[in-house]
């Protein structure tokens, strides 16, 4: 009965990789397996009894983790791993059509390998590409807006292929070596200057940025200026910037070949090195990507493909002139003139899609660590925290809670041995802000964190970041590392005394390691299984320390604060919710993407002044934000102002900024049920109203949408739902119920026609629906030429039929008809 | 710190501070039902069967679980609302949604906690029906069953096993709605680290964890006339059973055993307690002789299983320290079918040994290797716990309390004060003082009570003057303070020269196989019970005991001699998987 793996691995190379391993704590303990599972594509057994062996860590904890976390597995994979995302966007855009598509195809279950060994496929909640949602990673490539079609070309490829030999890993989506400047702040302007990497001047941003140096040279100031000029870009050594968007959703829908056939075309002209690339973070207007920001002339282009280039090249860098057919629209030119942004307050973003991520000067040329510098050199630590209580800052992460209370209540704890932690775990299947922001600008982030590390008196500080992410956790190691030799990281920070170290924690697949103590448990190498508060973990929390979790657009806002003061802060927002917030939008609205808006806008400005209303033909039916912990908002009340108050009110929840949008192809109740079954499958297991709740709220359901509901249902639902929200352990399962009450608040009627009329007005749940070609066919073909189960038949020119019992429900046929002559009945 | 000042349900109470609402309402006579509690582990909050109404400062209220939440000054409770009672209600049923809910079919009918918890909250129907968790049932040890479906998820066997036994052989296992609690990589119990001391079926509140059952196998023994059944029980017993049969713990019941075991039919009936005396007489003269030869250093006693089996796999390097002395189940076994059976003239290889223990480890260590006599007899056939001694007295329709009295057979069945004392923690170690301090210093006095031994503190130390020699003892019980011990001793930081191991917390009167609940209170009446036992025999020395003496003056010879080793004492070996 007990789990073997089916084959014996060769011990040496784990032995090796753990021999070399310098701190190996216990609370390694989830790295180690990741990196074991890098090895050997999975987690064979042999190797956790040598890890726990060799870690002294009871074996039954190595099996208790392994099994916790969704990114381990006991078997190996297959040679290609196709990923289905069934985050919330996906899904709205109708991702489950994949997964049966992939089931039918493959002839295997999500999670399962085919027999050959060739293909795995899994889903996976959210990968963070919404904006180009649906999306499906193929061997750790993100492909964006897939269709039914394209997933049965790209399948069939994979299949053909001949069969991989060797060591089975999954490649991770690759990143071009971080650009290296040719020079960078760090030189020497002459002799004079003593900075250097280990020993940096405390004076150095001062003297780099303002030219206070600690000598009066004309020559070295203009060398300074020069270098100035080349990190903002704006040096006339280059005739023309490119700004890149690597952001993943640009990148998904095709940025990559774009840099090489600039390069291609520029070297064909001679002048590659006349010109600079600037590879950003996302900037933003996912909808249409991938973008490419040219200036002179601040040209935003948009849906660039490489066939563009030569004429971009041609027109724009050669002869100054803007293309104009792929602007943005005939009366927006650059980014400023674009209503989606137009709308916007970008403060926390103001970098990202600005500036090159993995280069430290960028930053600082942007004043970047000034407000650390201040603070450490001029401030105290207290001062840090008035300042940050008194800007009004609420926590991004979901909550809300004051973050100057919570580092003020660290900070007053006796316990001098304090943690900060940066929450970086971003669960929410359909929310991609804390990646944009962590991959556009990390810098931003670490200097929150030191800022917030000295405010608390903390020494060490870590980044827990989902591994899900795996760019994000490169760039934040990347900006360590230069954080480090610039001296702003480390030892004896700026000089002052001060100590801090950060550390990146990774994720291994789990929702509920975003709550606190969950991930405060994970970062210690556990089970994240959430703990009972109080004692809160700013009291109590890694290894009993006092310890502050804050969420990662929290820390991002901190140096800006720092550095403009509270009343810059609260100079936009409501009083009780100051500053801006960032959202995801996604699912049904013209324009996805980032969006930051103050807070108090209402949330018909955010959808109809930047996500551009519905789509053609389509209306919008309700909003949805908080994620699975949150509730819709319905269109009648979309002139609510978007705080952490009124949503409440509604009985919607700010959450972390997830925003989803669904349209009257929506099913409500299948929306719910879809946020439920992600709690359920995430919630923890710990306590009983959430693991065994969520549980039964969700096969009631499952009946309702399967037209098996019953009227007493509702009523079942509803105590079910307020025992889980009133005495769940934690907020995973104390929010669980959201969606449900929240549609059943709204959108009661739906779960009525379900019930009562079998009726899914949305057309979405497929035992409720049956499709049907109307009498107008012109019998044209396209539909049974389509059909996946040819199901369809009839002669041409006359009515074609479906064979109902065969049908599978796709909807291709729905899809297909040129006439609009199958309807959803 | 002055106390805390609350209310609960409208009256006022004053609690020390670190109380939590639970213990306040236990001030005041409030009783909430709990699942996943346990006063010996640590805090979890699953089950959140004890949830109160907490009210806001706003006016609001918001449910908290009184198991956890800290009392707080001016703090308003509610703990029987009617959102309160339809919480625990609901949280009931859903663990009936996924419970096998064969309760006429259980070994806890009518000792479960989730079956009391059905009546008190009045369950009259089954509310959700869907999809249950399904495991296999683990049958792999000699002395346990685990049956996964009926678990809960309090987690206290995963807490008691780590936190109270250092041992970690469960964890939970999977996530949501599939997790489990169970053994690394789902093996078999029997392939794990678990020392089988049986702590984890004392703290579930289900039939989740199980004794192997031997009823039916004695029962078919006691009906086989070719066999001649014989029986032993251990010390603690005689204070636990009466609990059994509604007594209040630490009701001794001696006399009434013997007259029961013959009415099961067993033909002679023993006493471990005289096993225990002769192990006093081997293991004390190890001690006189590592006093002698100045160590190996401590004497570490060897007659509990469980942390002998623990041993074996954490602390391999402590083997040579060991006493090689046998438990007393197994020096009553191994004498039964040697001295006794030469005497009455009988083939050993017919005698049925039945014991009577308060341990399921012993059901382990009745079976290992070691133990096999010559011939390849087990020294013991069979191990009951006394739960299955309660079990097997009812399908005999004997009614413990109310027999006559009567008395245990001669010379196996003889026994001084100082076996009795091996079922309390600190006892083992009291009753080899007083023979070694005898063998030592002959013409002294020594004392027959060494108070430092005594109480229920999980570690005691302290050090006593033998003749010359100043001898630094310890006696542990609960085999995550044996893990700190051994651990400082290992580095070198401790000098203890004899140190006395009990797996189970209290000693076998807390063992894995005595009657359910088995509580810290509990442990202690039934301490005091044995010691009051203790002080009214008329032998407390184990070298005074007139069959001790026969035994050795007509059968063995002298403490230590061949013959002693041959059939008192035993073997030890690291076993895997390892354990850290
Ligand atoms: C199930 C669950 C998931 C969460 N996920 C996240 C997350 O991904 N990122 C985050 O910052 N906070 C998340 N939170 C909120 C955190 O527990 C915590 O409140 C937050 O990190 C505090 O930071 P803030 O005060 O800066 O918002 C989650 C909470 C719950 C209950
Ligand atoms: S509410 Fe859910 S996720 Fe949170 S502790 Fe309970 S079981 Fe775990
Ligand atoms: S008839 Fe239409 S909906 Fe049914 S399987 Fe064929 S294409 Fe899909
Ligand atoms: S464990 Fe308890 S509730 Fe469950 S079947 Fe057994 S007696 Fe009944
Ligand atoms: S019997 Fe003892 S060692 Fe084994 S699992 Fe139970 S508590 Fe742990
Ligand atoms: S086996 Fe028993 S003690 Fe362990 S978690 Fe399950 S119900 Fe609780
Ligand atoms: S202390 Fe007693 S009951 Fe516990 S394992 Fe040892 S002998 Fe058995
Ligand atoms: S990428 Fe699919 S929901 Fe986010
Ligand atoms: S007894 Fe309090 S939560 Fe289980």
């Amino acid at each position: 009965m007990s789990i073997q793996g089916p084959d014996t691995p060769d011990l040496q190379p784990l032995r090796q990789m753990l021999a070399a391993w310098e701190d190996l704590e216990p609370r390694k303990l989830i790295a180690v397996l990741q990196k074991t599972q890098g090895l050997y594509g999975y987690l064979p057994v042999a190797a956790l009894d040598f890890i726990a062996e060799h870690m002294r860590i009871p074996e039954a904890r190595v099996y208790g983790v392994t099994t916790f976390y969704s990114q381990f597995r006991l078997t190996p994979q297959g040679d290609h791993v196709i990923q289905v995302c069934d985050g919330t966007a996906c899904n709205v855009k109708g991702s489950g059509h994949f997964v049966d598509e992939l089931v039918s195809l493959l002839g295997i279950r999500p999670g399962e390998t085919t027999p050959d060994g060739k293909i795995t496929f899994q889903t996976v909640a959210c990968v963070g590409a919404c904006g180009v949602a649906p999306a499906v990673v193929v061997d750790g490539e993100v492909h964006g807006r897939m269709t039914s079609a394209a997933l049965r070309k790209t399948v069939n490829a994979l299949l053909e292929a001949p069969p991989r030999s060797g060591s089975r890993k999954v490649a991770l989506p690759v990143v071009g070596a971080p650009a290296r400047k040719a020079r960078t702040f760090l030189d020497r302007c002459c002799g004079k200057c003593k900075t250097s990497p280990d020993n940096p001047c405390p004076d150095f941003l001062r003297c780099r940025l303002e030219g206070e140096s600690c000598h009066d040279d004309p020559a070295c100031e203009a060398y300074r200026e020069e270098l100035r000029k080349l990190v903002r870009h704006t040096s006339e050594a280059f005739e023309a910037h490119v700004f890149l968007c690597k952001g993943l959703t640009c990148d998904a829908s095709g940025e990559a070949g774009i840099r090489k056939a600039f390069e291609n075309e520029l070297a064909r002209h001679g002048i590659l090195d006349k010109v600079e690339f600037i590879e950003t973070g996302c900037m933003g207007l996912c909808e249409v990507g991938p973008i490419v920001q040219i200036s002179p002339h601040e040209a935003f282009y948009c849906r660039v493909r490489a066939e563009d280039v030569p004429e971009i090249v041609e027109r724009h860098i050669l002869k100054h002139e803007v293309v104009e057919r792929l602007l943005y629209d005939r009366d927006c030119r650059t980014e400023a003139d674009i209503p989606f942004y137009k709308a916007q307050v970008r403060r926390v973003l103001s970098n990202t899609g600005k500036i090159d991520p993995e280069n430290i000067d960028e930053y600082i040329a942007r004043g970047g660590y000034r407000a650390l510098y201040d603070a450490i050199r001029g401030g105290s630590p207290e001062k840090v925290v008035e300042t940050i209580l008194a800007s009004g800052l609420r926590g991004r992460g979901g909550g809300g809670f004051p973050t100057g209370r919570k580092w003020a209540i660290a900070r007053s704890q006796p316990d001098p041995e304090r943690y900060l932690v940066c929450n970086a775990d971003e669960g929410d299947p359909g929310a991609f802000m804390d990646r944009s922001v962590l991959e556009g600008d990390p810098h931003r982030v670490i200097e929150g964190i030191l800022l917030g590390a000295y405010a608390i008196g903390a020494r060490k500080a870590f980044i827990y970041c989902r591994a899900e992410y795996p760019l994000a956790i490169r760039r934040l190691e990347v900006a360590c590392e230069q954080a480090r030799a610039y001296g702003l990281l480390g030892k004896n920070l700026l000089g002052a005394g001060f100590d801090i170290d950060l550390e990146v924690v990774q994720g291994a697949g789990a929702f509920v390691c975003g709550e606190e103590t969950a991930l405060i448990a994970s970062i210690e190498g556990k089970r994240g299984m959430a703990q009972n508060k109080p004692p809160f973990p700013a009291e109590h929390g890694f290894r009993g320390h006092p310890t502050c979790v804050n969420n990662v657009e929290t820390f991002a806002n901190v140096p800006l604060i720092i550095a403009n003061g509270a009343d810059w802060f609260r100079s936009v927002g409501t009083h009780n919710s100051p500053g801006t917030k960032i959202f995801s939008l996604s699912g049904k609205v013209r324009l996805t993407g980032l969006v930051e808006v103050p807070m108090g806008t209402t949330m018909r400005q955010v959808l109809e002044e930047i996500g551009g209303g519905a789509p053609e033909a389509s209306a919008i039916k309700a909003a949805q934000t908080g994620g699975p912990s949150g509730g819709c908002i319905p269109e009648h009340l979309m002139n609510v102002a978007i705080d952490y108050d009124s949503l409440k009110a509604l009985g919607g929840m700010m959450g972390s900024g997830g925003l989803v949008v669904t349209d009257r192809d929506t099913c409500m109740v299948a929306f719910a049920r879809f946020f439920l079954s992600f709690t359920q499958h995430e919630s923890c297991g710990k306590c009983i109203p959430c693991r065994e709740g969520t549980k039964r709220m969700l096969e009631i359901l499952d009946r309702i949408v399967a037209g098996e509901g019953k009227m007493s249902d509702l009523d079942e639902l509803r105590n079910l739902a307020a025992v889980i929200r009133r005495t769940s352990a934690c907020g995973l399962g104390q929010s669980a119920p959201n969606p449900v009450l929240s549609t059943l608040q709204y959108f009661e009627h739906e779960y009525l026609a379900h019930i009562r009329d079998l009726r899914c007005t949305a057309g979405v749940c497929k035992s409720l629906l049956r499709y049907h070609i109307l009498d107008f066919c012109r019998g044209c073909t396209a539909c049974a030429r389509k059909c996946p189960v040819q199901c369809i038949s009839g002669e041409r020119g006359q009515v074609f039929v479906i064979d109902q019992p065969r049908c599978t429900k796709c909807g291709e046929c729905y899809r297909v008809c040129p006439f609009n002559a199958v309807a959803k009945v | 710190m002055t106390d805390i000042a609350l209310s609960i349900n409208g009256i006022p109470v004053e609690v020390p501070p670190g109380s939590t609402l639970l213990d306040a309402a236990h001030a005041i006579g409030v009783r909430i039902p709990t699942l996943c509690h346990d006063p010996q582990l640590t805090i979890s909050g699953a089950c959140r069967m004890c949830v109160v109404e907490v009210a806001n400062p706003d006016g609001s209220t918001r449910l908290e679980p009184a198991c956890s939440y800290p009392a707080r000054d001016g703090m308003s409770v509610r703990t029987n609302t009617a959102e309160v009672r339809n919480a625990r209600r609901t949280i009931i049923e859903l663990i009936l949604a996924n419970h096998p809910r064969a309760c006429q079919t259980c070994v806890r009918n009518g000792r479960c906690q989730l079956q009391s918890l059905c009546r008190e909250y009045s369950i009259d129907e089954i509310r959700y029906e869907g999809e249950k968790r399904c495991f296999e049932v683990d049958t792999s040890t000699v002395a346990l069953t685990r049956h996964p479906d009926y678990c809960i998820l309090c987690g206290k066997c995963v807490k008691v096993c780590r936190e109270v036994q250092g041992v970690h052989a469960l964890d939970y296992v999977n996530r949501g709605f599939n997790t489990i609690t169970m053994p690394a990589f789902d093996r078999d119990l029997a392939h794990t680290v678990c020392v089988l001391c049986g702590q984890c079926l004392l703290k579930c509140p289900v039939a989740a964890i199980r004794d192997r059952s031997y009823v039916d196998e004695v029962e078919e023994a006691l009906d086989d006339p070719q066999r001649i059944c014989i029986v032993q029980i251990a010390p603690s017993i005689r204070a636990s059973v009466g609990e059994l049969f509604g007594l209040p713990p630490g009701t001794l019941l001696t006399n009434k055993i013997p007259t029961a075991l013959r009415r099961l039919g067993f033909r002679h009936v023993f006493d471990t307690d005289f096993g225990a005396d002769m192990a006093v007489m081997e293991e004390g003269h190890e001690l006189v002789e590592r006093i002698r030869n100045a160590g190996p250093f401590p004497l570490i006693t060897s007659c509990s299983p469980g942390w002998v089996k623990y041993m074996e796999h954490f602390f391999p390097d402590f083997i040579p320290m060991m006493s090689s002395t046998k438990s007393p189940q197994q020096i009553v076994g191994a004498l039964t079918k040697t001295f006794f059976a030469q005497r009455m003239g009988i083939d050993p290889a017919r005698i049925y040994l039945v014991s009577i223990m308060p341990c399921s480890a012993k059901k382990y260590e009745s079976q290992r290797p070691e133990t096999r006599m010559d011939g390849g007899l087990h020294e013991v056939d069979v191990v009951l716990t006394t739960r299955e001694f309660g079990d097997l007295l009812r399908l005999h329709e004997i009614d413990l309390p109310s027999l006559p009295d009567g008395d245990f057979d001669p010379i196996l069945g003889e026994s001084t004060g100082a076996g009795l004392m091996f079922g309390v923690t600190g006892g083992m170690m009291e009753a080899s003082l007083r023979t070694v301090a005898t063998v030592l210093d002959p013409k002294g006095e020594p004392p027959l009570e060494f108070p430092l031994l005594r109480g229920t503190s999980g570690i005691k130390r302290g050090s006593v003057i033998v003749g010359d020699h100043e001898v630094h003892l310890c006696a542990v019980h609960g085999l995550g303070n044996a893990r700190k011990i051994l651990e400082s001793i290992r580095s070198g930081k401790e000098n203890i020269h004899f140190l006395e191991v009990m797996a189970c917390p209290g000693g076998c009167v807390g063992g894995g196989g005595q009657p359910l609940p088995t509580t810290d209170e509990i442990r202690k009446r039934r301490i005091e019970a044995m010691y009051f036992e203790d002080r009214g025999k008329p032998i407390r020395q184990a070298h005074r005991s007139p069959a001790v003496r026969q035994i050795y003056r007509d059968f063995l010879g002298e403490p230590l001699s061949h013959k002693a080793h041959e059939l008192l004492h035993t073997t030890y070996t690291p076993r895997t998987p390892r354990g850290f």
